[in-house]
């Protein structure tokens, strides 16, 4: 199990190291640079401002100090919001995305696979029409369209829940992000833990436990063991979904969160908070993915002896 | 490699095959939305009485509707924004069916050419004077009304939402379907390689695939808006390097199980060589799935190009797309929500069929298969 | 065997919607009695013995009654007939790796039956389970306690499955197939398990087999099965030796008589093989070292023109990659030369025009035909490859002679492949395969797939098109029967290597290695297939 780990670590380390130079030479190949927007810039101030930010560097020294001060935790300075640092930046930022993440992912989970044992347990009844239902709704109703008609009947209609802001995370400011997140993740979830119990229920080695006539719950308890594996390996694509969608719903929400650096990076060609922005998701990305991968060696031996 | 990448395929046959749309009829009924949806996008601008550029400055956020405007109301604040502009007064106001009897009178002559504000108007046609009086200062005029429906209503800028959601539906559908294309040859390609050579080129190969994926899609989507700036082009661009990787895992891991069947062996030991080999064995033996993965594709990347325009980084105006449009309605939906209602229903009833029709076709693909 | 009842079938029916799988099965089952139902693959024996204890698929439905010591197994309230489950009768699958729980311990699954069906504590489970591992001939049974189902071979898997069966010291085992999906000498011997763990402990048996020649051994009596219904029952050895039924007579039918020896007449060297060795390379990860596996272990032959060089072998013994790598279809090291030509230092591209005279025939007839092609491309698909330069019409012409000389109509060849049998199927890979006027094929497991009237037929076949063509053949089987039928010489091979080579004859009389003796003792001890 170690070795297992280990393995998987160190196979992470250059894939995370391929992104981060991905990443950074195919945004400088791009052409147009941070200081284009400002119009009728001085040539000698351009010449300075190019020198601090150390532009003026040939390609592949600009990446290897980037690598150096990424490897201190230093992101650089933001070229956009020129008295913050990037790390100034994400401080605030990261935390907020982070929480609204977790929470949506953790409620994903949760209510994807109370729903979806729920649906299996009614074979072909009402709950697997719900199931299904909600499945469908996920897929129908992306989440810039739920967002906005959350907004309407909760915030406008009711007046139950604020329209957007943060208000340093308090709960009511929490619930619609957070339901807007996770419901595609819930909708993926529940199909999946019903195909996946009912897969499981239909297995031989179950069968086997029906002819020892052990108890209901014990046979039950090994389908699901068998039937989370599918749902563990769509974690990893959930949470890069997830990271995605707290762009839009950071925007609509109006949420001070990572999104909006990356939309507004781009578009002012702010290299560092870019780049840094890519280093963290692809960071919490890879990261995730191998924990997942260690909880799946965990869950099935058969992965741990290969 | 991880856990799962290397379940990647039995976890999109799960994934895609949620019991979406129960019984044998949800392939037809999915077919039948979809004709409905593409027939009209395509059809429905040149049949509609409005472009979906035009400007109805009167008529700005239009609720939906199916009588015609304008309405009484309408009329009043129409002529009377024309009378001050002149400036005029209105003495007397008359509808009569489809036309309105207006007389105006100014403390000075009034020009018959001010009577063009009628023309520019979305309200009225052209003008008749009945007769004048007063040396000119007053007049009586019939002025016909234009009589116009929107359906749909008409968004912040006066624009008929029904032109509109349909012209970005061919946007959408476009983007859909060329997207799925260019990710359909790069994945087939791709998979086919991957999944023939084996060993370490196949390794070497889907270790290029998983780092892909650990990218966010986003970062394409802003590393090309740097590169080319807001084009439409660059949606293809993006959407198509992100969607292959998903054909290419599925194509590889058919590919990998095909080449292992015994008909591959054996061509191999009649000689053929491995292009001969990918196309006429592995590829038509791998068309089932393909298709119907295909088919799940259109819907992601539709739901792709919308999330890219609607952060604005996509279909710039006066083009538009359903991402545009509900971007839109997120904006108004205080006091207009319709705006984002109509196309979210487009979108939807799009995104729905598109992914019951491709569980439908991997399910008969299964049932065939078993 | 007289004997108090203590199972027994009334009229047992079993429906899936309109389509009745068994058919007013009864019988009766006494104390201690040995029964054995026996019947081809869909005969409904499986379904009978799986509908006693409600483990039926949920839409299968069943009218009828199997008694339990009075009560109706059919009817009997969930919690009570989970009291017998296991407890009084237990049941061994034919699929050791599939029937036990991949994701637990075998001690854990072994420890969870005792713990609910006998009351034993956590410890005391664990140690009985010990006690039990040890009782059906697992070696080392502490080290294995902890093993993984995947950790194991087919048949200790299918021991441990035996462990848990005899738990709870049931008074009825119904084992389903238990030896089919394992290699003739383990099955021997789990066979010999079984039966001497029956004398043991006292149980009454329900085997359900394929194989009539296998359950003669130690069965009492024998019910034979056809579509849902029994056929014939009786005591064993008046059943096997008066069969009243075609259909018994058929599965009792005799393996094919063996080749007579032919003179060798110094025919030319063809095929001659140096140290092939065969090697998998387990990828390891950036710490984890690769590991390697030898397939194939320095394996030398030599095959003179017109001659059949039978290779037998069990399951991962190498036979089929060997057979691949004979023909460089799989790499491997050492030297391989053809009509005196060294094929190893060829690449691909130069091997190409050589394939023409040397080619393969596969055992599944179901997967070595592609399901998208018609029979008349797939016949024709080396000429695609060696002759591009005929026509298309002349290609057909072509396929259609091919498919006479295999006893197939040539109309046919505009069909696809699914729609014809599994021995048709075997014909037009065989077509295949000669179109090109091969002068070494190499047959892997070519009638494995078949019943055995069609295996007959094929081998026919094969012989008849050697005599015609002067073939060389390599002939690949799991099965000595067949290979006795039809090779020269025979090779065994095991884990990678021949450890017994020579002529059939000898080697079938006079086996040298134990394991070539325990081979065919296994095979011809029990009848056959």
């Amino acid at each position: 199990m170690l070795r297992h780990a280990l393995a998987r670590i160190g196979a992470a380390i250059p894939t995370l190291l391929i992104i981060v130079a991905l990443a950074f030479f195919l945004m400088r190949l791009a052409p147009g640079g941070p200081f284009d927007s400002e119009r009728a810039l001085d040539p000698d101030i351009a010449r300075n401002l190019r020198r601090i930010y150390r532009l003026d560097l040939p390609l592949i020294q600009q990446f290897w100090l980037y690598l150096q001060s990424l490897l201190r935790g230093d992101f650089g300075p933001s070229f956009h919001w020129r008295d913050f640092s990037v790390n100034e930046l994400f401080a605030k930022a990261l935390p907020i995305s982070m929480q609204l993440g977790a929470e949506a992912l953790l409620l994903g989970l949760i209510a994807g696979g109370a729903l979806g044992i729920a649906g299996a347990a009614s074979q072909r009844g009402i709950g697997a029409a719900l199931v299904d239902g909600v499945a469908l709704f996920g897929i129908v109703l992306p989440a810039f369209v739920v967002a906005p008609l959350l907004q309407l009947f909760f915030g406008l209609t009711l007046h139950a829940l604020p329209v957007g802001g943060w208000s340093d995370g308090a709960w009511k400011n929490q619930v619609l992000p957070v339901a807007t997140l996770a419901l595609p993740q819930i909708a993926v979830v529940a199909g999946l833990m019903q195909a996946g119990m009912r897969d499981a229920l239909a297995m031989p080695h179950i069968r086997t436990l029906r002819a020892f006539g052990l108890p209901a719950w014990h046979i039950n308890a090994h389908a699901l063991r068998a039937a989370i594996l599918p749902v563990l390996s769509y974690l990893g694509l959930a949470a890069a979904n997830v990271l995605t969608g707290s762009v839009v719903v950071e925007t609509i929400f109006g949420i001070p969160g990572m999104g909006r650096y990356f939309v507004d990076g781009a578009l002012g060609r702010d290299y560092t908070l870019v780049m840094g922005a890519v280093v963290i998701v692809a960071g919490l990305v890879v990261g995730f993915n191998l924990l997942v991968d260690l909880a799946y060696a965990w869950l099935d031996p058969r992965v741990r002896h290969e | 490699m991880n856990e799962a990448f290397r379940n990647a395929r039995s976890f999109a046959e799960r994934l895609s095959a949620l019991g979406l749309g129960a019984g044998g009829g949800s392939v037809q009924i999915s077919l039948a939305i979809l004709a409905l949806i593409a027939l009209l996008c395509l059809f429905g601008p040149l049949v509609s009485s409005h472009a979906y550029d035009r400007v109805y400055r009167d008529y700005v956020l239009a609720e939906p509707s199916l009588s015609a405007h304008p309405d009484a109301a309408e009329v009043a604040l129409a002529i009377e924004t024309i009378a001050r502009r002149m400036p005029a007064r209105i003495e007397a106001l008359r509808v009569d069916g489809d036309s309105l009897h207006a007389t105006l009178f100014s403390d000075r002559p009034i020009d018959a050419r001010a009577l063009r504000a009628f023309e520019r108007s979305d309200v009225f046609s052209a003008p008749r004077i009945v007769e004048t009086q007063d040396g000119g200062r007053r007049m009586r005029i019939d002025a016909p009304l234009k009589r116009t429906v929107f359906l749909f209503g008409t968004d912040a800028n006066g624009r008929d939402l029904l032109t509109r959601t349909l012209i970005a539906g061919r946007a959408s559908l476009a983007v859909g379907l060329l997207a799925s294309m260019v990710a359909l040859f790069i994945g087939v390609a791709y998979g086919a390689i991957a999944g023939y050579a084996g060993g370490r080129v196949d390794a070497a190969m889907m270790r290029i695939v998983e780092i892909i994926y650990a990218l966010p899609f986003i970062f394409f989507v802003i590393v090309l808006v740097m590169a080319f700036g807001r084009h439409f082009a660059l949606i293809f661009i993006a959407i198509g390097a992100v969607e292959w990787l998903d054909m290419a895992r599925i194509v590889r891991g058919q590919t990998l199980s095909i080449k292992r069947r015994d008909y591959v062996v054996a061509a191999q030991a009649l000689g053929a060589t491995a292009p001969a080999i990918i196309w006429r064995h592995i590829l038509p033996n791998a068309a089932g799935p393909i298709v119907a993965y295909l088919t799940l594709l259109v819907p992601q990347v539709i739901l792709l190009e919308s999330f890219v325009s609607f952060l604005g980084l996509g279909v710039q105006e006066p083009l538009t797309s359903w991402g545009v449009l509900i971007a839109d309605g997120a904006r108004n939906i205080q006091g207009a929500a319709y705006l984002l209602v109509f196309p979210a229903i487009f979108l939807g009833a799009t995104l729905g069929a598109l992914q019951s029709l491709g569980a439908g076709l991997l399910r008969r693909f299964d049932a065939k298969s078993d | 065997m007289p004997g108090q009842e203590i199972l027994g079938f009334h009229n047992l029916c079993v429906t899936y919607g309109a389509r009745p799988v068994v058919k007013n099965v009864s019988f009766a089952l006494a104390r201690g009695e040995a029964a054995a139902i026996v019947g081809e693959s869909g005969s409904g024996k499986s379904q009978t013995a799986l509908a006693a204890l409600r483990l039926l698929a949920p839409e299968a439905s069943t009218t009828g009654s199997v008694k339990f010591e009075g009560a109706d197994l059919l009817t009997l309230p969930e919690k009570r007939l989970n009291a017998i489950r296991g407890r009084r009768i237990a049941m061994v699958f034919q699929e050791p790796m599939s029937a036990l729980d991949p994701l637990f311990t075998v001690s854990t699954q072994i420890g969870a039956i005792l713990r609910h069906q006998a009351g034993f504590s956590r410890r005391a489970a664990r140690a009985r389970a010990l006690d039990l591992l040890d009782l059906v001939g697992i070696a080392e049974p502490a080290l294995r306690a902890h093993a993984y189902p995947h950790e194991l071979s087919g048949g200790q898997r299918q021991r441990v499955a035996i462990a848990m069966a005899i738990a709870c010291g049931p008074d009825v085992l119904i084992a389903d197939e238990p030896t089919t999906a394992l290699d003739v000498t383990v099955a021997a011997r789990i066979l010999d398990l079984l039966a001497d763990l029956r004398q043991r402990l006292g149980m009454a048996m329900i085997f359900i087999s394929h194989d009539l020649g296998l359950v003669r051994r130690f069965a009492d009596t024998i019910h034979v099965m056809r579509q849902g219904e029994i056929v014939e029952s009786g005591p064993a050895a008046d059943l096997i030796a008066h069969p009243q039924r075609a259909y018994t007579r058929m599965l009792l039918a005799v393996a094919p008589p063996p080749r007579p020896p032919r003179p060798l007449e110094g025919a030319p060297e063809i095929l001659s093989a140096r140290d092939v060795t065969v090697r998998f390379r387990l990828r390891g990860g950036w710490f984890a070292k690769g590991r390697e596996i030898k397939a194939v272990d320095a394996v030398s032959l030599v095959l003179r023109k017109g001659r059949t060089l039978g290779v037998v072998g069990e399951s991962g013994s190498g036979k089929s990659t060997l057979a691949r790598a004979l023909l460089k279809l799989a790499p491997a090291a050492g030297m391989i030369s053809f009509e005196h030509r060294d094929l190893t230092p060829l690449s691909g591209a130069a091997m190409r025009p050589l394939r023409r005279s040397m080619q393969l025939v596969f055992q599944d007839p179901y997967g070595s035909l592609s399901p998208r092609l018609r029979v008349g491309e797939i016949v024709a698909e080396g000429l695609r490859a060696h002759e591009p330069s005929i026509t298309r019409a002349e290609r057909d012409a072509q396929a259609a002679r091919a498919l006479e000389e295999v006893l197939l109509d040539p109309a046919l060849r505009h069909r696809y492949p699914q729609e014809f049998s599994g021995g048709q199927r075997q014909r037009i890979a065989i077509a295949r395969a000669m179109i090109l006027k091969p002068k070494l094929v190499v047959l892997d497991e070519p009638t494995s797939a078949l019943d055995r009237s069609v295996q007959i037929e094929i081998l026919a076949l094969l012989q008849h098109l050697q005599d015609a063509h002067d073939l060389t053949y390599v002939f690949i089987s799991h099965d000595l029967a067949i290979v006795r039928a039809m090779a020269d010489e025979v090779a065994v091979m095991k884990d990678g290597r021949i450890i017994e080579q020579g002529e059939a004859r000898r080697i079938m009389d006079a086996p040298r290695e134990a394991y070539s003796r325990a081979l065919i003792a296994a095979t011809f001890q029990t009848g056959g297939i």
